[in-house]
């Protein structure tokens, strides 16, 4: 039961990554792989901040701007340079490996104070702050995408022609998009950082993966509702997180070696890929 | 008032592919003018549209907009007085995003906001509705349903209202009824219509409709290897009857 419990924290843990996911591969329609740089380089903000004893309430605005930065770069890489998105986020991604590693001086940096942002509401009550966390992100997000600046985003992946003839810069809006997709990446690194207290180097490697799962697992809940209605898109997705963790910690769960975890994430995505797909007509 | 002042488009400049699209071509059109281009493939109908718009650079002439030199403008500056329909339906739409998200991208061009939260108002609504209900088109009551959901000329026509939310000059519409079965097509010509008589723009209309170049617009301009090769005003088009025009071609 515990390890359920663990999956679903780290599922509300994983929902920024999944919300950011989906603002890269959905509403922009881009596949951007800086999230793995982008994931680690947020724990390894929030584990050297800590360490610096900065207050709690600078961390988190910083382990965004940081994540921001990484995919704006990505941005400019491909909007500015016109480098193919997946190439760009493979420099990116492959860049912020040694720029996580020179923030943070060493592979792994260890802490106590596990979920920090228990204090900014003053209770050390973990599922309050966290359901309290990604409530407030959740709308914050759906209010950003229905607004003019969402509307015009949401367009980008699909008509980038009818943008440009309306006199929209889509490179500016690519750079800005792939921002905030990165910043809720990061967001996602620091809360599972402080989930396991500690940051680790590695601990980013494949992390798309779980977040692509997710959105997925989520636009397959989200099939259900037969709406159209946005903010229940964005509550699928973030269901997706937690019942990617529950199934995860389910196989794993079933005496199966630790070491094959990442071998069981892309299995379970292949999966439930798999499975979306057989809903639609087969391509010859 | 537009003058276009000798404009020249070359493709593929000093290769093999060299193509002269435009060649010193001039032009001057009045304020709310309805000119129909028609011409075979090739003959740099969508050049033009892609000069104006500035989709494609040209290697010399001037282009002005009430005394604007607009040429010196870059594609988005330009984009507030020019509106393109395309061909295809999908492409002035966003099939994902519902009617009266369309209309708010349409509006942003001029009216944009600088609060980031700031969305659809009541009061945006209510003018969308307005519009949709005086061109006739019975889509007042969907600005909900995502544009994916309409037919091809029903998308095509809310693209022209699309145009009047935007207090654009010249409207550019390339080849709208092309992909479209003719009931289709009969909606997309009235809504085209009403809104020229409605509104001050100027239209652009290129087609390889015979029947629509005789009786759509009060000019006919034809185009032949980048140049205008006949400029009809309206009383001369009427003389004009489609055996002629199809001889015309038929010459070459």
């Amino acid at each position: 039961m515990e390890a359920y419990i663990s999956a679903i924290i780290q599922g509300l843990c994983f929902s920024s990554l999944a919300l950011g996911i989906f603002i890269s591969m959905r509403v922009l329609n881009l596949p951007d792989i800086t999230t793995d740089g982008s994931f680690t380089l947020g724990a390894a903000v929030t584990a050297v901040m800590l360490a610096q004893q900065i207050p709690v309430y600078f961390i988190l605005p910083a382990v965004c701007i940081c994540g921001a930065i990484a995919g704006s770069i990505t941005g400019i890489i491909h909007t500015v340079l016109r480098v193919h998105v997946l190439l760009a986020g493979i420099i990116v991604m492959t860049a912020l490996y040694s720029v996580n590693l020179i923030v943070m001086g060493r592979t792994n940096i260890p802490f106590d104070e596990g979920f920090f942002m228990s204090n900014i509401f003053g209770d050390s009550n973990t599922w309050i702050t966290m359901t309290i966390y990604v409530a407030v992100l959740v709308v914050i997000i759906n209010r950003l995408l229905l607004s003019d600046f969402g509307i015009v985003l949401r367009a980008l992946g699909s008509n980038s022609t009818m943008l440009t003839a309306n006199g929209v810069n889509t490179k500016a809006l690519t750079i800005k998009g792939l921002a905030i997709s990165n910043a809720l990446t990061a967001l996602s690194g620091s809360m599972i950082a402080q989930h396991q207290q500690f940051a680790d180097l590695n601990m980013g490697i494949g992390i798309v993966i779980i977040g692509l799962g997710s959105v997925i697992i989520g636009e397959s809940l989200f099939s259900f509702f037969k709406s159209q209605v946005l903010f229940l898109k964005l509550v699928a997705v973030f269901f997706g997180a937690l019942v990617f963790r529950v199934l995860i910690a389910f196989v794993l769960s079933q005496d199966v070696n630790p070491n094959y975890l990442r071998l069981i994430t892309a299995t379970v995505v292949l999966a439930v890929v798999a499975l979306s797909y057989k809903k639609k007509p087969a391509i010859d | 008032m537009i003058n276009i002042e000798n404009i020249s488009v070359t493709y593929n400049a000093g290769t093999a592919n060299e193509v002269k699209a435009l060649q010193q071509l001039s032009l001057q059109v009045l304020p709310k003018s309805f000119v129909v281009l028609l011409g075979s493939n090739g003959s740099g109908k969508s050049t033009f549209f892609n000069a104006l718009s500035g989709t494609a650079q040209i290697d010399s002439g001037k282009i002005f907009i009430d005394n604007q030199p607009i040429h010196e403008w870059n594609a988005y500056k330009r984009s507030v007085l020019f509106t393109r329909v395309f061909q295809n339906p999908l492409q002035g739409t966003v099939t994902g995003l519902s009617v009266i998200e369309n209309f708010r991208i349409a509006a942003l061009r001029t009216h944009s906001s600088k609060n980031i939260f700031a969305g659809v108002s009541t009061a945006f609504r209510k003018k969308v509705q307005e519009v949709i209900s005086e061109s006739g088109l019975p889509l007042a009551n969907r600005l909900d349903t995502l544009m994916g959901n309409l037919s091809g000329g029903q998308r095509q026509a809310l693209t022209l209202l699309m145009a009047t939310m935007a207090d654009c000059k010249v409207i550019m519409m390339d080849e709208p009824t092309a992909a479209l079965d003719p009931r289709s097509a009969e909606l997309v010509i009235n809504t085209t219509q009403k809104i020229f008589q409605n509104s001050p723009v100027t239209i652009f209309y290129i087609t390889h409709n015979m029947k629509e170049a005789v009786s759509l617009g009060n000019r006919l301009l034809i185009f032949k290897e980048g140049r205008i090769a006949i400029d009809a005003s309206d009383t001369e088009k009427q003389k004009w009857d489609l055996q002629r025009l199809h001889g015309w071609f038929d010459e070459g």
